[in-house]
Formats: C-alpha cells, sequence, structure tokens
C-alpha cells in the first residue's frame, strides 16, 4: 500500500535494501545513513532463530577475525574504505569455509 | 577471619545499576524477595514461581560454605520440638495433593511456633535498615531461615544482590546461552511487574529516552561479538555511563 502511495517500484525498495546490508560496511562505519538495513538484518538474526541455521564454530571463528581486523583499522583512523574491503575479505573467507563444509558433507556421502 | 557489621547492608553498585536501569525501587525489589524465601519452599521439589526463584538459590549458598554448616545456634535448646516442626513442614512439602499456596499456609503454623522458640542470635529484631529511612520487614518465614542456618538477614540481601548482573545477564540473552541464575530470572520477573504495581505510567527524561534506543541498538550491534566475557564489557561499560550520567 505505502509503495502505491509513494510510487516506488516495490523491487526497487527491497533491491535498495538489499545492497545496504554489509557487515563490512556498517561496522566500518556504524553511524552511516545506511545502517538501518544491517540493523534489520541483526534484528531478524536476533530474533528469528528458528528461520535460519548458521555453523557456529565458523561463525565464531570468523566473526572474531573479523572483529580484530576491523577494529585494529578502524583505530588507525582514516578512510573508511580501508576496514570495509579488508572486513569483506574475511567475509568472503568464512563464506568458503561454509561452502567447503557444506560440499564436504556430500563428498563424505558419497 | 574479617568481621560482619550485621547492621550494614551494602548494595553493589551492579545491583544499584540495574534497577536504575529498569527504574526499580531497590527497597520494593528487596523486600519482594525477602517475601518469598520460605521454609516451605526451601523443601518443597515442585516449582512455584518467585519462590522457587528466591528460595533455592538461598538453599544453595548456605550449604556452600562448608565452615558454616553447623547447628543452629537458635534452636539448640529446644532440638525436639524443632525437629518436630520441621517434620510437618517436610510432610506438607511432600505432600502430592493439595495446592501449594494452601500447603505454604499451613506451613506457617510450625513457622511460627519455631519463630517463637527461636533464640534471637543473628536476627535481634524482625525489621532491618536499608538506610535510617528505609526499613524493610522480615517475614517469620526469613527469620528463621536465618536463624536456622546461622546467617544474618543481611547475607541473604546481599548474596541476592551480588547475582544481580544485567550486562551478564543480556549478554547471555543474546548469545542464547541458559539461564541458570535463579535470582537474576528473580529480579527480571520482578522488573516486569512480578508482585508489584507496574502500572503506573513512566516518565522519561530525554536522557532516559536516548539510553533506551541506543542500547537497542548497542543489542543488536554486539551480534558480531560472540565471546560471553567481551560482550559483557561492552555492556557493563555503557550502563555504568548511564548510570553515572543519572548520579553524577
Amino acid at each position: 500500500m505505502l509503495c502505491t502511495i509513494y510510487q516506488i517500484k516495490p523491487e526497487l525498495l527491497i533491491q535498495q535494501f538489499v545492497d545496504q546490508v554489509s557487515f563490512p560496511g556498517f561496522y566500518s562505519n556504524p553511524n552511516g545513513s545506511s545502517k538501518w538495513a544491517t540493523y534489520f538484518f541483526l534484528n531478524f538474526l536476533d530474533r528469528e532463530e528458528s528461520k535460519y541455521e548458521v555453523d557456529r564454530e565458523l561463525e565464531n571463528h570468523y566473526l572474531s577475525i573479523f572483529n580484530s581486523t576491523l577494529l585494529k583499522l578502524v583505530k588507525m583512523g582514516g578512510d573508511n574504505a580501508i576496514p570495509e574491503s579488508a572486513g569483506r575479505k574475511v567475509m568472503n573467507d568464512w563464506l568458503k569455509a561454509v561452502l567447503a563444509d557444506r560440499t564436504r558433507y556430500i563428498t563424505d556421502n558419497l | 577471619m574479617k568481621r560482619v557489621n550485621p547492621k550494614l547492608i551494602t548494595v553493589p553498585l551492579e545491583f544499584k545499576i540495574a534497577c536504575t536501569i529498569y527504574k526499580l525501587d531497590i527497597q520494593e525489589v528487596l523486600q519482594i524477595f525477602i517475601n518469598h524465601v520460605t521454609l516451605y519452599d526451601s523443601i518443597c521439589p515442585f516449582y512455584n514461581e518467585g519462590f522457587s526463584e528466591a528460595t533455592r538459590p538461598i538453599n544453595i549458598y548456605v550449604r556452600s560454605d562448608r565452615k558454616k554448616v553447623k547447628e543452629s545456634k537458635a534452636l539448640l535448646h529446644c532440638n525436639d520440638l524443632a525437629v518436630n516442626c520441621i517434620k510437618g513442614i517436610v510432610e506438607l512439602a511432600k505432600k502430592k495433593t493439595g495446592q501449594c499456596r494452601v500447603k505454604r499456609k499451613k506451613s506457617l503454623f510450625y513457622v511460627d511456633s519455631l519463630h517463637q522458640i527461636m533464640k534471637r542470635t543473628y536476627v535481634p529484631s524482625d525489621t532491618i535498615y536499608l538506610d535510617e529511612n528505609t526499613p524493610l520487614h522480615l517475614t517469620k518465614n526469613y527469620s528463621v531461615l536465618c536463624e536456622l542456618h546461622n546467617r544474618y538477614p543481611k547475607e541473604y540481601l546481599e548474596h541476592f544482590m551480588n547475582m544481580v548482573s544485567l550486562a551478564d545477564f543480556h549478554a547471555r540473552l543474546g548469545l542464547n546461552m541458559d539461564h541458570t541464575n535463579l535470582l537474576m530470572v528473580l529480579f527480571m520477573k520482578i522488573a516486569n511487574g512480578f508482585d508489584r504495581d507496574s502500572s503506573e505510567i513512566l516518565q522519561l527524561t530525554d536522557m532516559e529516552l536516548d539510553f533506551y534506543e541506543r542500547l537497542e541498538e548497542l543489542r543488536l550491534e554486539i551480534y558480531n561479538i560472540r565471546d560471553l566475557g567481551e560482550r559483557t564489557a561492552v555492556l557493563k561499560d555503557f550502563y555504568l555511563s548511564h548510570y553515572q550520567q543519572i548520579n553524577p
């Protein structure tokens, strides 16, 4: 209804949201104007536990690296892009680990 | 051995912070705690809201100090009578039929007797003071439980308060850890309106509104901190600075 009143294409709004959800983006600049999308995501993680599944061991491991990486770089000050891209690299490593873990389950059972 | 001043009740900082954040009156919270510590519930194996959370940790507390597990000084002179009273309560508690509320009321008959015959050693009066203007009324159950275990009234109160830490509670909540701290569970029940009139509409200052808003954000932001100790530290600092702003 709101999209009709404001004449917004829903897919545009959703795309905007999707583009702004980002741990590296958010944690390198928690006061940025695009923080709300990540807050929404974090709120979802906090409240809707039954609706997702994550390997907590991997999560703890990579978030810990993520945190210390960002902490170190944000402390040094300067451009947000540096900690953000460093954070992105950690997220990519995490993704690789998760995918490897999931395919291993499949290949182990062959 | 440190000399205990039985009259001076120490309210720990974390407890003051928790009461400030939930806008609770310390006297009211402590009184609710006192009202829910009963002999009946220290024996009854069934769960009763409020009573179990208050009494079971006290049971654990009195057993934890090996040196102090001695016979009750107050009841030494009337051992047989005391034992009979306690047997009476045990019978009531172990009975599977009957409502707990009713059985607890019946146990008051025995508690009354114990209260009358006990020689006041650790509990000279049924009123203790938080400060000169703030009395706490000790129920007969509470007084008897103190004398039974040779403890000053303030010991149970201080144990309760020492177990309350909002930062620790919220950190565990966020990490989906179990709540094994019953006294903290009791505190949260009281914060949510247990046994008190919480219908009063709170007038919050701008600073307080900012704080609660920021609190919601912070609790989401710390998702990435998976270590309990680190998470607790972040929240602790935040709550402390809020408390210090209100109480400079």
